[in-house]
């Protein structure tokens, strides 16, 4: 079975939302508005792989194994 | 204008600030003033005899606050000082000039063509233009200043695929839009007439490229403003011309008002520093970058309009005030970084706010960072040392941090 590791660089990450907007509820922000993947984030590999190319900092991983 | 660190004990009168008077930016270094605002009064209301005054927060911590709260902090009406107490013709309908979510319907289109995916795509087209306009260099005795005013162009050419016969032109056009009070843009009798020139000017050019890519679209950021839908009405309508126009222009005023002004700063930094340029090395590059970007901090301030009634620290903010967030200041703010006035390539972590933060987190970031680190590659591999040679002209402006002239000599390997 394919399992599915995202992560988000609390460094990196500048709070711009992009990836909240493009996979609408793979992401919250927190209450530093930064990102971070909630429980459903494996879900939509699709929008979690366009938060990953479109994050402004490359602060979004994404790794697929098995 | 000129960037020193100030003496500790330096500090000014409040009485005497004036942080909206455009001649005082010119070589004046404003770090001693807005480091008395950090110490003595963050949240500090500047007044305008006769005009609307606005909010001052000069720390880190407030800064990213109003930067990054879009519902409190509002970019609607205009997201510099020019704007405060009159607004912004464009306001409402460009990238720079909504709040989310509307922000988002253009963003994210955008975001596909300037994110880190195209931009390692167009990287080698970059250097190949990016080598050609350095060329002059190889001379001896170049206006470096001058130079970078193409670098934008190089990135505007690949990704609004802008042919290059325009590149100075729009180059010059834009830079009297950020500074139409400098005598190196004064394309008109008044700063108004220039301004008013240089918009005749740009939309003309904008006009001409949104109609050949009507007719033949392709992967560039034109086409993909001509292919936006406003999919919030619910009608699905795309964006009309004034809205593809007044983004087009958005784009162009962003990437020339940052990329050249952090390239030039970055240098002289590097020519004050002599023993530097013999430290660095490839890996040392993006820690260059970065710590370039936040000495530079190309843009003094960012606007906002408070929706609300809010506090910023014991400050009570009304519902309508104009607030601006001195990013400038907050980069050299001493609770978040170590000698802030120290220029120190190994900084880390590097949490400036020189691209901003927030939903509005500048656009052009992955490929500013891109062509600045290509750029002192470039150089450092072909010159053994970069002089300052003659003097420096500062832009006169009360937003961008900028260079006029700077002529130096490189002395190749």
């Amino acid at each position: 079975m394919t399992t599915v590791d995202i992560t988000v660089d609390k460094d990196r990450c500048v709070g711009s939302a992009t990836c909240v907007v493009v996979a609408a509820g793979s992401f919250v922000l927190d209450e530093h508005d930064r990102s971070e993947p909630t429980s459903q984030a494996g879900s939509d590999l699709d929008g979690v792989e366009q938060a990953e190319q479109l994050c402004p900092t490359a602060a979004i991983r994404v790794v697929r194994s098995g | 204008m000129e960037l020193t660190a100030p003496p500790d004990e330096t500090l000014v009168d409040l009485a005497d600030i004036d942080l909206y008077g455009a001649r005082g930016f010119t070589v004046r270094d404003l770090h001693p003033t807005w480091r008395t605002l950090r110490v003595n009064a963050p949240v500090w209301w500047h007044d305008r005899p006769g005009e609307t005054g606005f909010w001052c927060v000069t720390k880190h911590a407030d800064c990213e606050r109003v930067v990054k709260d879009h519902r409190t902090f509002s970019s609607e009406e205009g997201t510099i000082l020019a704007s405060v107490g009159v607004g912004d013709s464009a306001g409402g309908q460009t990238i720079t000039l909504t709040d989310p979510p509307e922000h988002a319907l253009i963003r994210v289109p955008a975001m596909r063509t300037l994110g880190h995916a195209m931009v390692q795509r167009r990287a080698p087209a970059i250097r190949e233009r990016l080598v050609e306009l350095l060329r002059p260099c190889a001379a001896g005795e170049v206006d470096f200043a001058h130079l970078m005013r193409r670098l934008p162009m190089v990135l505007a050419g690949e990704f609004m695929d802008i042919p290059e016969r325009h590149w100075d032109d729009i180059a010059l056009w834009a830079g009297a839009c950020v500074a139409p009070e400098d005598p190196a843009y004064a394309l008109g009798n008044s700063p108004a007439q220039t301004l008013r020139l240089a918009h005749h000017h740009l939309f003309a050019v904008f006009r001409e490229l949104v109609r050949q890519r009507r007719a033949k679209p392709g992967d560039d950021l034109v086409s993909v403003l001509i292919g936006v839908t406003d999919g919030l009405t619910g009608e699905g309508k795309p964006l009309d011309d004034w809205r593809v126009l007044l983004n087009c222009y958005s784009f162009i005023l962003g990437a020339n008002t940052t990329t050249p002004n952090v390239a030039s700063h970055t240098l002289l930094a590097l020519t004050e520093r002599p023993g530097l340029w013999a430290q660095l090395d490839e890996r040392a590059l993006p820690g260059l970058v970065e710590e370039g970007i936040r000495w530079t901090s190309p843009t003094h301030h960012l606007v906002r309009r408070a929706t609300v009634d809010t506090r910023i620290g014991a400050a009570e903010i009304k519902a309508g005030d104009w607030i601006a967030a001195w990013v400038a200041s907050a980069n050299r703010d001493e609770d978040v970084f170590d000698d802030p006035f120290t220029f120190d390539i190994r900084r880390s972590p590097n949490k400036h706010l020189g691209f901003g933060g927030g939903p509005h987190y500048c656009i052009g970031a992955p490929m500013s960072r891109l062509v600045l680190t290509m750029l002192f590659e470039e150089l450092l591999r072909r010159y053994a040392v970069i002089e300052l040679t003659g003097p420096l002209v500062h832009l006169h402006s009360n937003w961008i941090n900028g260079l006029v002239s700077m002529p130096v000599k490189a002395i190749p390997r």
